[in-house]
């Protein structure tokens, strides 16, 4: 499974950043990256995510989005008319954390995509005394 | 009328009208106006899924919206209208309609317009119909997000 995170600004980047913090370098072409910008047109995202998709093409792709209604979800929603791909919003760091530590044959199907989502929910949790 | 914000923003309902104009503004419903994305299933069901929480969704023709409007429909309510072009804006004051203020903070750039700031691009017909609304008593601003600076217009442009 190929996976792609779009998020306004740098946040993608930084997440893969500070992801590699924790568990180590990764290999580069394990995640793919798209910043969105403020100048940035709608029109220049959904190349820049076609041109990726294109890329990926015969394989399983997931694509993760930072905020759900935000312009890189949009885009990727208005996309799967199109193309096939699992996509995920709300993208944390205990979800890329997940993916980044599962190996490369399991993930695979819409099982695993739904396990990266709940472990994405249950990092978040209240403590307070 | 309760329509306390009215926003021209051809991305309609993303980031900066789901979570920061709705939630300062205190927003409980949002018209999206525009006629083609009114007929369109798929633009249809991913504005459900963007709009926060909350708050109801509209989504018109501008033929509709100008009924709606003059029915009344939204007094009591707090109301947000989005246009997704200045033109749909015209032709809601054109149809008899009141607007007394008009953010513009989505004219997003397109082959054969001019960038005035990064969300703020014009051809001529746009500028045309901006300074028709000028002309009806419309205020017009360009203010992208509730944080950023409000700025008259007619800053950018001469109405």
């Amino acid at each position: 499974m190929k996976i792609l995170i779009i998020t306004h600004g740098e946040l993608a980047t930084y997440l893969l950043k500070t992801a590699e913090m924790i568990i180590g370098t990764q290999d580069e072409n394990l995640i793919e990256i798209i910043n969105f910008y403020p100048q940035d047109s709608m029109e220049t995202l959904k190349e820049k995510l076609i041109n990726q998709i294109k890329k990926f093409i015969g394989e399983e792709i997931l694509i993760l989005t930072d905020l759900k209604g935000g312009t890189p979800f949009n885009v990727a929603f208005l996309l799967l008319k199109e193309y096939k791909f699992y996509l995920i919003t709300g993208v944390n760091l205990p979800m890329l954390l997940e993916i980044l530590l599962l190996k490369e044959e399991e993930k695979t199907g819409e099982e695993v995509v739904k396990k990266i989502a709940d472990i994405g929910r249950d990092g978040i949790c209240i403590v307070y005394s | 009328m309760a329509i306390v914000f009215w926003r021209v923003d051809g991305r309609l309902i993303h980031g900066q009208i789901a979570i920061a104009w709705s939630r300062l503004l205190g927003i409980d419903e949002i018209i999206v106006v525009n006629d083609e994305v009114s007929r369109d299933e798929t633009q249809t069901m991913l504005l459900e899924f963007a709009t926060p929480p909350g708050v109801k969704l509209k989504i018109c023709s501008v033929a509709d919206a100008i009924t709606l409007i003059n029915n009344n429909e939204f007094e009591g309510n707090r109301t947000m209208v989005v246009f997704k072009y200045i033109k749909d804006a015209v032709r809601i004051v054109e149809g008899g309609i009141n607007i007394k203020s008009l953010n513009i903070g989505g004219a997003y750039f397109s082959e054969g317009k001019t960038q005035y700031n990064k969300a703020l691009a014009l051809d001529e017909n746009d500028i045309e119909d901006l300074r028709y609304l000028s002309r009806k008593g419309v205020e017009l601003f360009y203010q992208v997000a509730p944080m950023n600076e409000k700025e008259p217009l007619s800053k950018y442009v001469s109405l």
